[in-house]
C-alpha cells in the first residue's frame, strides 16, 4: 500500500497537458530517448483523450503495441463502428484495420444453425488486431507481445 | 539528430530563463526554424534562438544519438560538442517552449529545488 501511494505521488509530479505531452513525446522520439517515450505514454494513459485522437496520436509516435493494440481492441469489441469523425482522425488506413478486424470477429461467431449469437471476446478481438497488424498476438505464448 | 553550430551566427541568441543552468556542462542551441542557421535573414530568424545549459549525465544516459555526439573525440583544434555555447549541439525544429517542458520530465520542481530528481538518482518512475 505504502508502495503504491509513493508510486502515485511520483506521478502527481507530472501533470502536463496533451499538447505538452505530444511535444515530449515527438522529442523523445526524434532524439532517440526510449525511456522518456516510454514514461510520457504511460502518462498519456492516465490521460482523457478520445479514442480516435489516441490512436492516431500512438501510431504517428509508433508506440509499443503492449499500449496500443489494448485500445483497438475497445474499438473493435464496441457496438458501433468508428464513427465518421473518428475515421477521419484516424485516417483511411488504420480505420480499415479496425474494420476489418471488427468484421472477422463478428463472423466468426455467425454459425449455421446456431442460435443467438456468442458474446464477443476480448481474447478474440487481440487475435484479431494482433493478426491484422502482424503482431504475434500476447496470448499465443512466450516470446510476444505482453499487455499491460 | 543533434547539429554543431557555427558561432558567428550567434549574434541574436538568447538563454533560456529557466534550463540556463549555472554549474551545467552541456550546452544545446534550440532552433524552432529548420534552416535557422544556414538563412541569410539571420536577425529575423535567430529571434527565438536560444541556449539551455544543462547536465549532459541525463542526456547521455538515456540517448544513444547524445551519448554517441558528446563521446566523439573533436576534431584537432576544435572544442568538444556542446561543452560551451560556441560549440553548442543544435536542436532544430523545435521551439524553446517545447525544448524546455522536454527537460522538464528531468527537472521537475519539487519543493522549489530545480535538482528533485537529479538528487534522487532521476530515475523515472515506472
Amino acid at each position: 500500500m505504502l508502495t503504491v501511494s509513493f508510486h502515485l505521488r511520483k506521478y502527481d509530479l507530472y501533470r502536463a497537458t496533451l499538447e505538452e505531452w505530444t511535444s515530449i513525446l515527438k522529442i523523445a522520439c526524434t532524439h532517440d530517448f526510449p525511456a522518456v517515450k516510454d514514461f510520457t505514454v504511460r502518462c498519456l494513459e492516465s490521460c482523457d483523450i478520445a479514442i480516435a485522437q489516441r490512436i492516431k496520436l500512438y501510431r504517428t509516435f509508433d508506440v509499443d503495441a503492449k499500449y496500443t493494440i489494448p485500445w483497438f481492441v475497445q474499438l473493435c469489441l464496441r457496438e458501433e463502428g468508428p464513427t465518421d469523425g473518428e475515421t477521419e482522425i484516424m485516417g483511411t488506413k488504420v480505420s480499415l484495420i479496425v474494420y476489418r478486424a471488427r468484421e472477422r470477429l463478428r463472423s466468426s461467431l455467425v454459425a449455421p444453425n446456431a442460435g443467438a449469437p456468442s458474446p464477443l471476446s476480448e481474447s478474440a478481438a487481440i487475435e484479431a488486431i494482433c493478426s491484422i497488424l502482424g503482431y504475434n498476438s500476447p496470448l499465443s505464448g512466450p516470446g510476444s507481445v505482453s499487455f499491460i | 539528430m543533434p547539429h554543431s553550430t557555427n558561432p558567428e551566427t550567434f549574434n541574436h541568441v538568447q538563454r533560456h530563463s529557466e534550463y540556463y543552468i549555472e554549474g551545467g556542462d552541456l550546452f544545446l542551441l534550440v532552433c524552432p526554424w529548420l534552416s535557422a542557421i544556414s538563412c541569410a535573414n539571420d536577425a529575423f530568424l535567430q529571434v527565438d534562438n536560444t541556449f539551455f545549459r544543462v547536465h549532459s549525465y541525463f542526456l547521455k544516459r538515456d540517448s544513444t544519438k547524445f551519448r554517441e555526439e558528446l563521446e566523439a573525440a573533436p576534431e584537432p583544434g576544435k572544442k568538444r560538442k556542446g561543452s560551451e555555447e560556441s560549440s553548442a549541439i543544435q536542436i532544430r525544429e523545435t521551439t524553446p517552449d517545447e525544448f524546455a517542458k522536454f527537460l522538464w520530465v528531468y527537472y521537475n520542481r519539487c519543493n522549489n529545488s530545480i535538482f528533485p530528481l537529479l538528487h534522487a538518482n532521476c530515475k523515472l518512475p515506472s
